[in-house]
């Protein structure tokens, strides 16, 4: 009976004359435009002229500017494959973390930072397998929006579902030397740019436009995001050497400050940049429509880290004996996934990781300290079977079960 | 203007036809009146800025609910379009609530994954091959969420979905 009531209720709910007035007042307006096309690079300068008149230049004057001294980092994201920015985490097959200096930097602008209970659902969104076709759209549109003409590409299909290299890759090579790889569709890798300063502005451009209408982008009464910078500085001992050189990622993303936690999460994670000086890695939004699911608690997921189910390319023997020094919430954008969901985001560190044993000799071990990331999916885990987790490091899944423990 | 089979469609036409429809899949997308009929208007002032040519009423109905479904998905995600205050705040013309607001309620709880078909496939008639090619996904899946969507409903209404 209830479909019938469905119907006749919802069949009661009709547009309000006022509404109809408006929206043909609207139509009509609307005849003899054409739909705008999205021309990023046309509005993006659009949008930089106002960032810069809004700021006084303040993000055009940081034009790759990669802050050494600036507002922390981020999330450390994992090489699958290479080309990468990513920092790979140093140690063995039962213990494996990153030595940094600065802690604080792991912990970056995280929108959850002291928000963390205050969700109950995020949506996931679903990551099809792109066509060759699809992923030649893209690209062309990525180039184009960049600047880039195509000279000549390389396509990779998919290995399948399940599998590294799940997400299928087209390469390209550009007329000036630089290289486009895009990954499935939601990665897009640029390397070998002979001015990657100049492209790192044009992303950043990219990134704000996306955060902005077109509507909003041209008013002049709105005030563009600014764009947050995050930098990550994970350390290796050289072999033979008392030198210890730092890789370094920085990361940009819109700050969108004023809006719901939710829609934070959303920006931080899925509109952003990183690059490590030569290569740069731009995260595309997912097109599809997000599903909401019920989260389980940080607790939840902090004890099932403690029990030894979690992921990442982190690990240890004793996660009960860890000490946790940060738990936040973001969406996992690595690719090859067959989705894109929250999951919560781990720091920890072990009393007996000693950096003297992980140093060459003669490095003074005491300013750096060893700091393990663990993922726990953040889907009630009643709800995970409809949305699998996957995450991959070195050619494998990068799942750790209890059953490692025993 | 948008055309049908070769004739243009007038403002007047379109909205008639086609204004209901996409009225209430933006109120059941988006959870709100006030933000569905904004997405219902942004559609149809698309659909005359894109001005295209359907061949049939099917191709043109499938325009509208992808479309509407589009707008909703980014309504929801668009962290500005929140703080746009409406110049215009007139709530006065809108229909008040119909009785039984309790299964639109039970309806609009549900996540948009079950909500969309339910939609399309108890109030539109779409068949779930239909709905499948609408939003994207198989039919079993389209088969799969109806089925739970129906137990969700029931748990919520205390009585069977039929």
């Amino acid at each position: 009976m209830n479909s019938k009531d469905y119907r006749s209720t919802l069949g009661g709910v009709t547009p309000s004359p006022a509404w109809r007035q408006r929206t043909l007042a609207a139509m009509k307006a609307a005849q003899g435009q054409k739909e705008p096309r999205r021309k990023p690079l046309a509005i993006a300068a659009t949008a930089a002229v106002l960032a810069l008149a809004v700021t006084g230049g303040v993000w055009l004057s940081n034009r790759t500017e990669v802050d050494p001294n600036g507002p922390g980092t981020a999330r450390t994201p994992e090489p699958v494959v290479t080309p990468t920015p990513s920092a790979a985490p140093i140690g063995t097959d039962s213990e494996r973390f990153f030595i940094v200096t600065d802690p604080s930097q792991l912990i970056g602008s995280n929108p959850t930072a002291g928000h963390l209970y205050e969700l109950t659902e995020l949506p996931v969104y679903e990551n099809p397998i792109p066509t060759e076709q699809q992923q030649r759209t893209l690209l062309n549109q990525l180039a184009e929006e960049l600047g880039y003409t195509v000279a000549q590409t390389q396509w990779t299909p998919s290995s399948g579902e399940d599998t590294v290299g799940r997400d299928p890759i087209l390469e390209a090579e550009c007329t000036d030397g630089t290289k486009l790889r895009l990954q499935g569709l939601y990665t897009l890798e640029l390397y070998d740019a002979p001015d990657l300063a100049a492209v790192t502005e044009t992303v950043q451009a990219h990134l704000l436009y996306h955060a902005m209408t077109p509507e909003e982008m041209l008013s002049s009464s709105h005030t563009p995001p600014q764009l947050a910078y995050e930098t990550f500085e994970s350390y290796r001992s050289t072999s033979g050497s008392s030198n210890v050189t730092p890789r370094t990622t920085w990361t940009m993303f819109p700050n969108v400050s004023d809006t719901s936690l939710e829609e934070r999460i959303y920006c931080y994670s899925f509109l952003r940049m990183e690059t490590d000086g030569s290569t740069l890695t731009l995260h595309l939004f997912p097109e599809s429509t997000g599903v909401s699911l019920p989260l389980r608690s940080p607790d939840d997921a902090q004890a099932a880290f403690r029990a030894g189910d979690y992921w990442g390319s982190c690990c240890t023997t004793r996660p009960d004996e860890a000490q946790i020094i940060f738990v936040s919430l973001e969406y996992d954008t690595s690719p090859d996934q067959p989705y894109f969901q929250p999951v919560y985001r781990i720091l920890f560190v072990q009393s007996y990781w000693d950096m003297a044993d992980w140093l060459e000799p003669g490095v003074d071990p005491s300013p750096f300290m060893g700091v393990g990331i663990a993922y726990v999916p953040a889907i009630d885990p009643e709800y995970q079977d409809e949305v699998p987790y996957r995450r991959y490091f070195n050619d494998g899944l990068a799942h750790h079960t209890p059953e490692e423990l025993t | 203007m948008p055309s049908l089979n070769g004739v243009p469609l007038s403002c007047e036409e379109i909205l008639d036809r086609y204004g209901p429809l996409v009225y209430r899949l933006a109120i059941q997308g988006t959870g709100s009146v006030a933000d569905g009929e904004d997405v219902a208007q942004e559609v149809f002032v698309s659909l005359i800025r894109c001005d295209p040519a359907f061949a049939d009423d099917t191709h043109l109905r499938a325009w509208l609910i992808r479309a509407t479904a589009n707008r909703c998905k980014s309504w929801g995600r668009s962290p500005w379009r929140r703080r746009v205050v409406p110049l215009e705040d007139n709530r006065d013309g809108i229909a008040p609530p119909p009785e039984g607001g309790g299964v639109l309620e039970a309806v609009a709880a549900l996540p948009p994954k079950y909500r969309w078909p339910v939609y399309l496939h108890y109030m539109e008639g779409y068949t779930a091959a239909e709905i499948g090619q609408l939003l994207g996904c198989s039919r079993n899946t389209v088969l799969s969420r109806l089925s739970r969507a129906r137990a969700k409903l029931k748990d919520a209404l205390k009585e069977e979905w039929a």
